[in-house]
């Protein structure tokens, strides 16, 4: 209690350093007074009593008191007498004692050593700012880079407690997603024990029209009753779904986002008990309102609860778009898996029909919405951000190495004045504190810039989609770990040269002008490491980032068949209820087709499903003329795109024979297809594929027989972008699936260009039709490597890190061999002496900083090959431990490595010997 | 040895001063010193800066407080006066104190006791 007490009121005197400090002086005023004031009694003379006092009160910082009292030139001005002592020990000024007694000395001395370390970094600017930056890259990028990946791997959903404890289900087939079928949701949820609950999602797409207003687009999500009590989360107004909301004939109802009742209804509480009129159907009452920055699983506009229709319960609609589960407490993650598959295996074995090959497959959160390659691909990129923090801090270490060497004597001085090896110690280590604190600050802007950038960058297209799914915000966690990182690097980079210093030999060092602890082994053997170091982990850097390149490139200029400049694509969705007759649909395209080639400027427009760079799907198909049949054995499947008339003229793709479809190709029609040549030439070979009859199967019904009516050349849809699969395209007119499809137009007109004149012509043919997504350059879609894409940005990510690892390495390297050019001046200047020539000394000097070089480049590649492994799943068309990055790679690092050695080498060769010998 | 002074042993300083403004009330640091001088008949002299030290350490353990007042030659000087807790104090170290001198007399008697036989 007492130490407690004490240590509050010294840290408070801490504080008020100033204010006690006065108190004192004149509290020692006083009983100067008092004390000369006695000694007058015993009939001193006034000097002499005041003399006494003075000594009697312990020399208070003397000079000045006795300077002030005393005639100049008298022996008082010397200093106060070390004597009348009451125990051993010096004597020490009452002011000294007091001041050491009252507050905290040792925070006195930090804060004494911050403001000594922050002269001498001002009277080293090059210095200071080097290193400076240098922390402050290092410390940003590992920020920005936490930050990212937290909120990719470790987030989850905002307010949502226990993210880690949620599962995402889907069912697969053969290992691909097939979504989810309502009717196995249901068993899931009556048999499997591992969860406290499980609910289901089906993506809804909606107009809305609430009378208010003009309709508008929003995104809905339909969801189970139950959905909100296993996220944890309740309406902040009215009620949530009851049990009673989501069975067939319930009475429609609809939960708001907080934004969007904010932004549509400001907030008004009274939209409680209104009505919302949704794509036609009958008006949903509002009953309740979610809290402010939840929502789920998407930016979702407004939640209505998942009404099993007549279609969606049927065992093969596959509409669900997932399940999700939260496991009960003490179940492991394995558990539920293993239980879930048991629920699946039953339900295969009792329709076969549906569910064979259906696995239903259990993921996180990561899994699920960011990729199942989300944690290796996260992982590396933070594993990059880490090398990079390393290079920066072997960096730094160095550069302090050589400056506690250039102060040598500094130091040395400073020892043999009495300074104890800890005092030096932790004044180099402050020295660095300061270094990093400084670097940590300009991190963090660093850090918010580059995850701005990040988030800008990751297709501006998916922001809004992705808005509340991924959280970029640096919140304190962020901060916490800047602040670690930054002390870490202040203690790791300040250790080495504290460690080194205090190992002088303080004689040494002063008798040799500071050239005794220069030139010792260890010293070049700490530096050289570091530079070993740095090399390896520049080179590891410069090897991913070359095959991540290569990859890129691949991709990116990959032939896919079409010419993708100067081309838009853009999503129209048509609402079931409104546009369910096949032919109003088929109609509606028609007619949007023409219209849209009447804008000035657009050349042609076609619609087709999936957009180029989009996965088809992958149904059965047969030949006419092939043997009895059996499809599901056969296994023979084949992409099918469905597409519209001049397709392929819009996308650049050549009809080789035949035709394109055209606007006979409807539901009076003779049924036809086009196949690429691809599949052509490996069914027809040597024959004319034209008027050749195939059938595709929708599961295991098989589909009218269709004539080929043209073949084209190939265009690539697989997402590696590098195989060339056979395809057959469908005519739309003739297909019996309709709504969505993506809008191509072929026109030189960039899209913010053209986006109202789009606009403007669809709402002319409907008005209850928006854009669904875009209209995006297709040229840019295809570069980003697909709609979600992130490859681009991966690749820049990894180029940018290691550009920063060569540069540092570079510079490091420098910072080691001029040092070391500088110390061995005398040295230099000798060997000329002795006739060493220009050439010998030049190879001295790239002696000794290349040997390190080469270790590290040794040590790197090895490495590489290990480390690159990770980012196979990420690359297209090259292998991970591909020889000409390797070699691109160490040819680069050698060269910035010369650089560095370079100027040194240059410095050294202008030695002059005559002056490198007076040199001391 | 009559010329050598006493060595304060840690912690006696302390007991010293609470002892003091005990029995005289309150005083100025430099009445402290004299005081405690006085008592022992010089035979400690005080450097006047472990005092100022020692009344610091006391108030922030809550057994002295400082206030300002007027000496008896009108003079402005901060005295220093015990508090409850002080007192407290004083009280076990005096007996704490007393124990210890009563233990260190009879080992040092037994020691001469047995040099001189």
């Amino acid at each position: 209690m007492t130490t407690l007490r004490q240590a509050g009121a010294r840290l408070i005197s801490f504080f008020r350093k100033r204010e006690l400090d006065r108190e004192f002086d004149e509290e020692l005023a006083a009983d100067i007074e008092l004390a000369t004031q006695d000694h007058l009694r015993q009939g001193m003379s006034l000097r002499e009593a005041r003399r006494r006092a003075l000594i009697k009160l312990g020399g208070i910082e003397p000079t000045e008191e006795l300077a002030r009292t005393t005639e100049p030139g008298s022996a008082g001005c010397l200093r106060a007498p070390r004597r009348l002592e009451g125990r051993a020990g010096p004597v020490r000024a009452s002011k000294e004692v007091h001041r050491e007694s009252r507050g905290l000395p040792w925070l006195d001395g930090i804060v004494q050593d911050i403001r000594y370390a922050g002269r001498g970094l001002r009277r080293s600017p090059g210095f200071t700012v080097t290193a400076i930056a240098t922390l402050a890259i290092g410390i940003g990028v590992n920020a920005a880079v936490s930050t990212v990946t937290k909120a990719v791997l470790f987030q989850g959903f905002r307010l949502v407690e226990r993210n880690d404890r949620i599962l995402y289900i889907h069912s697969q087939k053969d290992g691909e997603y097939s979504g989810v079928s309502y009717a196995d949701f249901q068993d899931w949820r009556a048999q499997a024990r591992s969860f406290d609950g499980i609910g289901a999602i089906a993506d809804l797409r909606i107009t809305l029209n609430d009378k208010s207003g003009f309709p508008e687009r929003y995104t809905a999500t339909q969801i189970t009753a139950n959905a909100f009590r296993l996220l944890s989360q309740k309406p902040i107004l009215g009620r949530d779904f009851a049990p009673s909301d989501d069975i067939p004939g319930a009475a429609p109802v609809a939960i708001l986002n907080y934004r969007f009742w904010e932004r549509r209804y400001a907030k008004d509480p009274a939209i409680i008990g209104q009505t919302l009129q949704i794509n036609g159907t009958p008006p949903a009452t509002v009953i309740g309102v979610m809290p402010e920055g939840f929502s789920f699983p998407q930016s979702q506009d407004l939640w209505v609860p998942l009404v099993p229709t007549q279609d969606l319960q049927r065992r093969d609609a596959r509409n669900l778009w997932f399940a999700f589960g939260r496991m009960a407490d003490g179940v492991t993650r394995e558990r539920a898996r293993t239980e879930l598959e048991t629920v699946g295996r039953r339900l295969e074995n009792a329709y076969p029909l549906t569910n064979q090959g259906q696995v239903p497959q259990l993921e996180s959160f990561t899994e699920f919405f960011i990729g199942p390659n989300a944690t290796l691909i996260y992982g590396a990129l933070w594993g990059a951000a880490g090398f990079v923090f390393l290079i920066v801090c072997a960096n730094v270490a160095n550069l302090l190495v050589a400056r506690a060497i250039g102060r040598s004597r500094e130091i040395s001085l400073r020892i043999a004045l009495g300074a104890g090896q800890w005092r030096i110690m932790r004044q180099l280590l402050i020295e660095s504190l300061v270094l990093s604190g400084v670097g940590g600050v300009f991190g963090w802007g660093i850090a918010s810039w580059g995850v701005r950038a990040y988030e800008l960058a990751t297709n501006p297209q998916i922001g809004e989609w992705s808005r509340d799914l991924l959280d970029y915000t640096m919140d304190y966690h962020v901060l916490a770990y800047l602040v670690a990182i930054s002390i870490g690097a202040g203690l790791f980079c300040g250790l080495a040269p504290a460690l080194r210093l205090s190992r002088w030999n303080l004689n040494t060092v002063l008798k040799n002008g500071g050239h005794g602890a220069t030139g010792s082994g260890r010293r070049k053997g700490l530096s050289s490491l570091l530079i070993i170091g740095e090399v390896a982990l520049a080179i590891v850097l410069l090897a991913g980032a070359g095959v991540m390149i290569r990859s890129f490139l691949n991709m990116a200029t990959a032939d896919l068949g079409v010419r993708p400049e100067n081309t838009l694509e853009m999503l129209l969705h048509l609402p079931e209820v409104k546009n369910s007759r096949r032919e109003a649909q088929i109609s509606f395209f028609d007619r949007l087709k023409t219209r849209l080639e009447t804008i000035p400027g657009v050349q042609s427009a076609a619609i087709g499903l999936p957009p180029a760079g989009g996965i088809p799907r992958r149904p059965l198909y047969q030949l006419s003329g092939e043997g009895p049949f059996i499809a599901r054995q056969s296994g023979l499947t084949v992409a099918a795109v469905t597409i519209g008339p001049d397709y392929f003229r819009t996308l650049g793709a050549t009809v080789l024979s035949g035709r394109e479809f055209n606007n006979s190709d409807g539901i009076s029609g003779t049924p036809a297809v086009v196949v690429n040549q691809r599949f052509a030439s490996e069914h027809w070979p040597g024959e004319t594929a034209l008027g050749q009859r195939l059938r595709l199967f929708d599961r295991e019904t098989p589909g009218a027989w269709l004539t080929v009516v043209g073949v084209v050349s190939n265009i690539v849809y697989a997402p590696s972008r590098q195989e060339i699969a056979p395809v057959v395209y469908l005519p739309y007119g003739q297909t019996p699936r309709g709504g969505d499809m993506w809008v191509l137009i072929r026109t030189p007109i960039p899209t913010g260009g053209i986006v109202t004149s789009l606009r403007r012509e669809i709402s002319a043919l409907d008005s209850d039709i928006p854009i669904w997504l875009g209209p995006y350059s297709l040229a840019d879609q295809l570069a980003a490597g697909g709609l979600f894409g992130n490859i681009r940005n991966h690749t820049v990510l990894f180029l940018i890190f290691a550009a920063i690892a060569l540069l540092l390495a570079s510079v490091g390297l420098y910072a080691v061999v001029a040092q070391s050019v500088r110390q061995r001046t005398q040295e230099i200047g000798i060997r000329m002496a002795m006739g060493a020539t220009v050439r010998d000394i030049v190879k001295l000097v790239f002696q000794q900083g290349m040997l390190p070089v080469g270790i590290g480049l040794t040590i790197g590649l090895v490495a590489s090959l290990a480390v690159s492994r990770i980012l196979k799943a990420e690359l297209i068309g090259v292998s991970p431990a591909d020889p000409i990055t390797y070699i691109v790679a160490s040819v680069m690092l050698i060269l910035a490595a010369t650089l560095g050695c370079l100027i040194p080498a240059r410095r050294a060769m202008r030695v002059d010997p005559v002056v490198a010998l007076r040199h001391e | 040895m009559a010329d050598s002074k006493l060595d304060l042993l840690q912690g006696t300083l302390h007991l010293m001063v609470l002892q003091t403004l005990e029995t005289m009330g309150a005083l100025h640091g430099y009445g402290i010193a004299r005081r405690i001088e006085q008592l022992s008949q010089d035979q400690v002299l005080l450097n006047q800066g472990t005092i100022y030290a020692s009344l610091v350490r006391l108030q922030q353990r809550g057994w002295i407080v400082a206030a300002w007042g007027v000496s008896d030659n009108n003079r402005k000087a901060k005295f220093y006066s015990i508090t409850k807790a002080g007192k407290r104090q004083v009280k076990a170290e005096r007996s704490n104190w007393q124990r210890l001198a009563a233990v260190i007399g009879r080992v040092l008697a037994a020691s001469a006791g047995g040099e001189s036989s």
